[in-house]
């Protein structure tokens, strides 16, 4: 789609804009969210602003290109081999968190609750999207679970229908453990949102939470 | 949209979504007023928005759109008829409802009236959220598919061949003729034809005319259903839109 914008930007643009002002309208409108119009607000902007300005965004993203990569062994986003959660000798080494998204790592850990060690996978599962296993980094989970010391597999993937048939695909491969007593396969409860209303709560997430409900 | 009327309310089955920009999704809607349509569900990911997991794909929703300047939908609000939440509790329910909501989405028409599809969709979902195997779900969406193509005007002619009318013989199946054809006609100068076994002809004849109630029980081997299916995906990606 981004590409389709960038297209039709410069079909209705190009007698407009000199090439280097329409290459940047055509780079930034491919940023997930940025349409034609963002990417030639934003191109103004940075042409507006002096150099010393603009420059640090320039090699800031040539940097961080650079010298980011990929943890070796969970897949989070790191300049060393392995990433500080991973070099972590406090956190729990028998506990990994299945994330789509190097960005869900933020969000759990923000909680401050969770002392175990990650795995991103890199996306969901979609069977309408034909977005298999292979697709994702399941293959180095198994071979994780099954060569560390792993007692306990929490699938923190969205509670959406990707997220789901993801959760339900990872505990069917991890079957033989679980059922050797080896290892427990849970996912995060789902439920009401703290400071919502329960009249205004969705069918589908009121059903699970009363599912999912606890002794007071 | 009629008498200037920009908002509609009416039944969807919710077909697909993908994420847009921040917290939005576009979804595919097969609705039973309007049939496919496209429409955005503005801030659907934030846990606390009210539209929150009425939306996955497979449910069936009472759902509020709104045409604004763009061609596309908004999503003003939605409530639940059926979440049909056990197709989404086995991934082999997922697996195979996958393929009927992708023909849905690849070739049933934008914005073209079809309670009859509408009807049969949300009954074969129904089946599919009871499918206790692998086979069974694959039955009932094989016969759900085969069903769609009638209720789209595409009865595929199986009881003579689509070349000279010889009911005799009939040994393949050519999705540009609409039917099977005969031996004596089969690879006469045809790029799409294919052969398709006495079994496997029975067993299309048998998906079309069986109630779609008694489809989870249809056992059929794997070549024959895999004739069936090609049978179906061909006329489908030649006729349909």
């Amino acid at each position: 789609m981004a590409a389709a914008r960038g297209a039709a930007a410069v079909r209705h643009g190009s007698k407009l804009f000199s090439p280097p002002i329409q290459r940047l309208i055509d780079e930034l409108s491919k940023l997930p969210g940025v349409g034609p119009k963002t990417a030639q607000r934003l191109t103004f902007h940075l042409l507006r602003l002096p150099p010393e300005e603009v420059l640090p965004l320039a090699r800031a993203l040539e940097e961080a290109k650079e010298r980011i990569g990929f943890c070796r062994k969970c897949f989070n986003l790191t300049e060393e081999e392995e990433c500080e959660l991973c070099r972590d000798p406090r956190r729990d080494p028998s506990l990994i968190c299945v994330v789509e998204e190097p960005s869900d790592i933020i969000s759990v850990e923000r909680t401050h609750e969770y002392r175990g060690r990650y795995h991103v996978l890199g996306g969901a599962l979609s069977p309408i999207d034909g977005v298999g296993p292979d697709r994702l980094r399941m293959e180095e989970l198994f071979r994780r679970v099954r060569e560390e010391e792993v007692r306990e597999v929490i699938v923190a993937t969205n509670p959406t229908m990707s997220g789901e048939a993801t959760a339900l695909y990872i505990a069917e491969e991890l079957r033989p453990e679980v059922e050797a007593g080896k290892l427990r396969v849970t996912r995060p409860a789902a439920g009401l949102p703290m400071g919502g209303d329960l009249e205004y709560a969705d069918e589908v997430t009121l059903s699970r939470a009363l599912a999912g409900r606890r002794d007071v | 949209m009629a008498g200037g009327n920009r908002s509609l309310e009416t039944p969807a089955l919710v077909v697909s979504s993908r994420r847009f920009k921040e917290a939005d999704q576009i979804l595919t809607l097969y609705t039973r007023d309007r049939g496919r349509v496209s429409a955005i569900a503005k801030g659907i990911r934030r846990t606390k928005s009210r539209l929150g997991g009425r939306l996955e794909p497979f449910s069936l929703v009472e759902i509020s759109l709104h045409l604004g300047r763009s061609s596309l939908y908004s999503i003003t609000g939605a409530q639940t008829i059926r979440t049909f939440q056990a197709v989404r509790d086995r991934l082999y329910r997922m697996d195979e409802g996958a393929r009927l909501l992708e023909d849905v989405r690849r070739y049933f028409p934008e914005e073209e009236e079809n309670a009859a599809a509408f009807n049969l969709l949300v009954r074969a979902v129904g089946y599919l959220s009871l499918a206790e195997s692998r086979e069974a779900a694959a039955g009932v969406v094989l016969a759900a598919r085969s069903k769609l193509l009638v209720a789209h005007g595409y009865l595929p002619e199986l009881d003579s061949c689509q070349k000279c009318g010889e009911d005799e013989f009939l040994c393949a199946f050519d999705p540009s003729l609409g039917g099977v054809v005969c031996r004596d006609c089969y690879g006469e100068g045809v790029q799409d034809c294919f052969r398709l076994s006495d079994q496997g002809l029975t067993a299309l004849r048998e998906v079309l005319v069986r109630p779609l109630s008694e489809a989870a029980e249809v056992r059929v081997s794997k070549a024959v259903s895999g004739e069936v299916e090609r049978a179906v995906s061909r006329i489908f990606d030649h006729h349909g839109h």
